[in-house]
């Protein structure tokens, strides 16, 4: 065992937790570390005190909680939009902006593919290009979502985040039924890389939230 | 109307502070109801459940000095009330009256 308590756990406990008692809660988990907790023990109680403490902020303010949850789906649906809009008024190379329903089509095996547009800068900038508006417009709702909930950022933001996910799972256990175009659709969200980060921003997006709330805190305090 | 029983965690916590006694922080509060009352419990728990029951005036709450052993971080040592020490009292009535009389638990059988 070192003599160390894991430092990213640390991190993300001061960051993601809330409440008054985290740095209590932290310098008994260090005490029980360094009296010969296994690490594994550490981050299990570090990500159990993110999940309750989040739990005991969306008891005590179900509507705020609701709120972010709504503010941010809205702002998320409305931006997506936008980006999606500006991307089909763009040409690249001479080409239009064919969308994400053509990208489908290129994973899922290029059956309906126009074959003017098959080039092989089209294959990485497409889906690159998309899956970074989808982290801007995710980043930007978050980040909406932390500024509009001050003290109540962390938890705001986790919401938003929850929502996100569960959204999304929801979409894709119903998406066959919705359209014919689902099969395809539903291979290109199930690509990991693409999922995860479109899924991730807004946690990331919480995390520099959080931060920004613990230096600003560490301010006040001093 | 003030609820004034405890749930089954919150008379552990305060069973476990007036089993502890004075040095009862988070990690003995843990350590008496894991090891006496054989239930696994998450220190995270613990405060949350803590910060109810100082909310409600159960329990009030000293910060003691930072120690090295703890990262520079101070303790938080809880004490029961007397309205805390009453709604033991009271829950433990309750349960008792409830207890009493079932079939069931005489003689050993439950």
């Amino acid at each position: 065992m070192t003599s160390h308590p894991p430092r990213i756990a640390a991190w993300l406990l001061r960051t993601l937790g809330s409440g008054n008692e985290i740095e209590v809660l932290l310098g008994d988990l260090i005490e029980e570390y360094l009296a010969g907790r296994s690490r594994t023990w550490f981050w299990w109680q570090v990500l159990v005190a993110v999940f309750v403490t989040f739990l005991d902020d969306v008891r005590a303010h179900p509507l705020l909680t609701a709120r972010a949850a709504a503010v941010g789906m809205i702002t998320l649906v409305a931006l997506d939009y936008l980006a999606f809009k500006a991307l089909n008024a763009v040409e690249f190379f001479g080409h239009p902006w064919p969308g994400i329903s053509v990208a489908a089509d290129h994973v899922a095996g290029g059956v309906r593919a126009p074959t003017t547009i098959m080039s092989s800068w089209f294959y990485l900038y497409e889906p690159l290009l998309t899956l970074l508006a989808k982290l801007a417009t995710a980043c930007a709702s978050a980040w909406l979502v932390a500024r509009l909930h001050g003290r109540l950022r962390t938890c705001a933001v986790l919401a938003f985040t929850a929502t996100l996910v569960l959204t999304r799972i929801y979409a894709r256990g119903i998406a066959p039924v919705l359209s014919p175009d689902a099969p395809q659709l539903a291979f290109w969200f199930s690509s990991v890389w693409y999922q995860g980060a479109r899924e991730l921003a807004p946690l990331f997006m919480s995390l520099l939230g959080g931060l920004g709330w613990q230096s600003h805190r560490a301010v006040a305090v001093r | 109307m003030e609820r004034q029983l405890l749930t089954d965690f919150e008379l552990m916590i305060l069973l476990a502070i007036l089993r502890v006694g004075d040095a009862a922080y988070g990690v003995p509060i843990a350590r008496e109801i894991e090891e006496t009352g054989g239930r696994p419990v998450a220190l995270a728990s613990v405060y949350t459940a803590l910060g109810r029951l100082q909310h409600r005036g159960l329990v009030t709450s000293t910060t003691g000095e930072p120690t090295a052993e703890r990262g520079g971080r101070s303790k938080r040592f809880f004490k029961l009330t007397g309205k805390g020490l009453r709604a033991v009292k009271a829950t433990r009535r309750s349960l008792m009256a409830l207890w009493d009389g079932v079939p069931a638990l005489k003689g050993g059988l439950a």
